[in-house]
């Protein structure tokens, strides 16, 4: 099932990718709409974060386009805020959680100008959302997985932009990490900004998106979580571990199944 | 490990520059280093990504075979000029005030390498002082730094770039082995001392004029190379701040 919305926020048509001549993704074509919490979910190896890398131009796409806000990437960059998977970085750069959040501010600096004072004051105030102002002069190495989140998050609020790319937040981090970052984003939607995050548990699906994209190499479903959040979509989508699906999805529905561990 | 493979891979484009120019100006000498090591970059670059071999793999193939090819065209063409293999690989940091530059009116103006390594450390400054944020983002977190538009490529080859023609303006004068002593030794010694970067940029310059110091009194009072007597003292503040380092951790846990 395939939505269409009368004025697309991401228009993405015919995207392939592939990598090594494997494809990734397949003749991907979706929209997606405005002021919604979009979760994007499948299996490992689905293309879920390569979908992101190639909306953001990180990875060259072999055929298709992807249009945001209607135009083009390069046009529409100072509106769109992306935030990489935390183990993509090396956590031990010698450098402190306040320099990291005022990368978010690089952008709307020219080529040879430095963060200034208005700078850092919206860093502080980015690191006040996340609860971690307490942290500004600490060193990055110093942080639980929980806080590096966190930092990533400060800094993406900084960018001040109107689309948010997030590639599992949620991964490895805390329980209250989780609750606070779902609670913060929940409330950047509510000020109509939109948000769309890689996901993969599937037992908090319901709880935290509007909307919701399935995935596996192909687009298997795109819609509101009540509508394509089905267990007839989730076996298309997960397809080999059909019947321990269903079994998550009945248990899902009594809220019966035991929190996921965390790595 | 990238510096100690341009440090060798610079050669064949000392002797290219020089078979070109046929003279041992150390600005053409320069230039041609400098271009080498730019490409050298290059191939290694393309043979990582697109060749998908590993970055050792890649930069080990790259200097080795560069440096084998400055080796041949050294040893056929320029075998009978005062351009050996001695003198480029190990420059003797000794003899450089005897390499004086003298204006067209016969002035003396110092020795050479002043100029030449003075106006490199001046550039080298300038983009470090005017770039810190691009430089920062792009080590930090490449793919970050795509997103909001800034070009990892071309910073990368800036920051190569940068580093190639320091390697060759400090190799003509003192050698490839310190220049690979210099390189690496002043910052490791830097990072276990220091958490915070601009903290670390500052020491190791100053680590760097300390091992300097140091190592030629200890050249003097042993009567011994200076270039090895620099090599080794860094190889000793490596050590005390590694000592220094192992003790206040085992402190804290």
């Amino acid at each position: 099932m395939v939505e269409k919305q009368p004025t697309p926020l991401i228009e993405i048509h015919d995207l392939t990718v592939a990598y090594d001549k494997k494809p990734v993704l397949w003749d991907v074509d979706f929209t997606l709409p405005e002021g919604k919490l979009i979760g994007i979910v499948g299996p490992n190896g689905a293309g879920k974060s390569t979908l992101i890398k190639a909306i953001m131009g990180l990875i060259p796409m072999q055929s298709g386009y992807v249009k945001l806000f209607g135009q083009g990437l390069d046009k529409v960059r100072d509106k769109i805020s992306y935030v990489p998977q935390r183990e993509s970085v090396d956590w031990d750069f010698p450098t402190s959680v306040l320099d990291v959040v005022l990368m978010g501010r690089y952008h709307k600096l020219g080529l040879f100008k430095r963060p200034r004072k208005a700078d850092k004051e919206i860093a502080m105030d980015s690191l006040r959302k996340v609860g971690m102002e307490a942290f500004s002069k600490r060193q990055i190495s110093k942080l639980s997985g929980g806080q590096q989140q966190r930092v990533f998050l400060a800094r993406a609020l900084a960018q001040q932009a109107e689309l948010y790319f997030m590639d599992e937040p949620f991964a490895g981090v805390d329980a209250a990490t989780e609750k606070a970052i779902v609670a913060l984003l929940k409330d950047m939607v509510s000020k109509n900004k939109t948000v769309i995050v890689v996901h993969h548990d599937l037992q908090s699906v319901r709880k935290y998106f509007d909307w919701l994209l399935m995935l596996n190499t192909r687009l298997v479903a795109n819609g509101p979580v009540d509508q394509v959040f089905t267990n007839e979509f989730l076996e298309e989508t997960y397809g080999g571990k059909l019947t321990l699906l269903s079994e998550v999805t009945e248990l899902m529905k009594k809220e019966e199944l035991p929190n996921r561990e965390k790595k | 490990m990238v510096s100690d493979a341009i440090s060798h891979s610079v050669l064949p484009g000392i002797v290219i520059a020089f078979l070109i120019s046929g003279s041992r100006d150390s600005l053409v000498m320069l230039i041609g280093a400098g271009l080498l090591g730019l490409i050298t970059t290059f191939i290694i670059e393309f043979l990582h990504q697109k060749g998908r071999l590993q970055a050792d793999a890649s930069i080990g193939v790259t200097f080795t075979w560069l440096f084998a090819i400055g080796v041949i065209l050294l040893s056929y063409f320029a075998g009978d000029v005062d351009l050996d293999q001695d003198c480029v690989l190990n420059g003797e940091i000794a003899l450089l005030p005897l390499d004086l530059w003298y204006t067209e009116g016969g002035t003396n103006m110092g020795p050479k390498t002043i100029y030449v390594s003075g106006g490199i450390t001046l550039l080298v400054v300038l983009v470090i002082y005017f770039n810190y944020k691009e430089l920062l983002v792009t080590t930090f977190d490449s793919g970050y730094a795509a997103s909001i538009g800034i070009s990892i490529a071309l910073w990368h080859y800036v920051i190569m770039g940068l580093v190639s023609l320091t390697t060759v303006a400090s190799f003509e004068s003192v050698g490839a082995i310190l220049v690979v002593a210099f390189i690496i030794a002043p910052p490791a010694t830097a990072y276990l001392l220091t958490e915070k970067f601009k903290t670390m940029l500052l020491l190791t310059c100053a680590l760097g004029i300390l091992i300097s110091i140091s190592g030629y009194y200890v050249a003097v009072w042993l009567d011994g190379s200076i270039a090895g007597a620099m090599s080794s003292m860094s190889g000793v503040f490596f050590a005390m701040a590694f000592a220094r380092y192992r003790w206040t951790k085992k402190r804290i846990t």
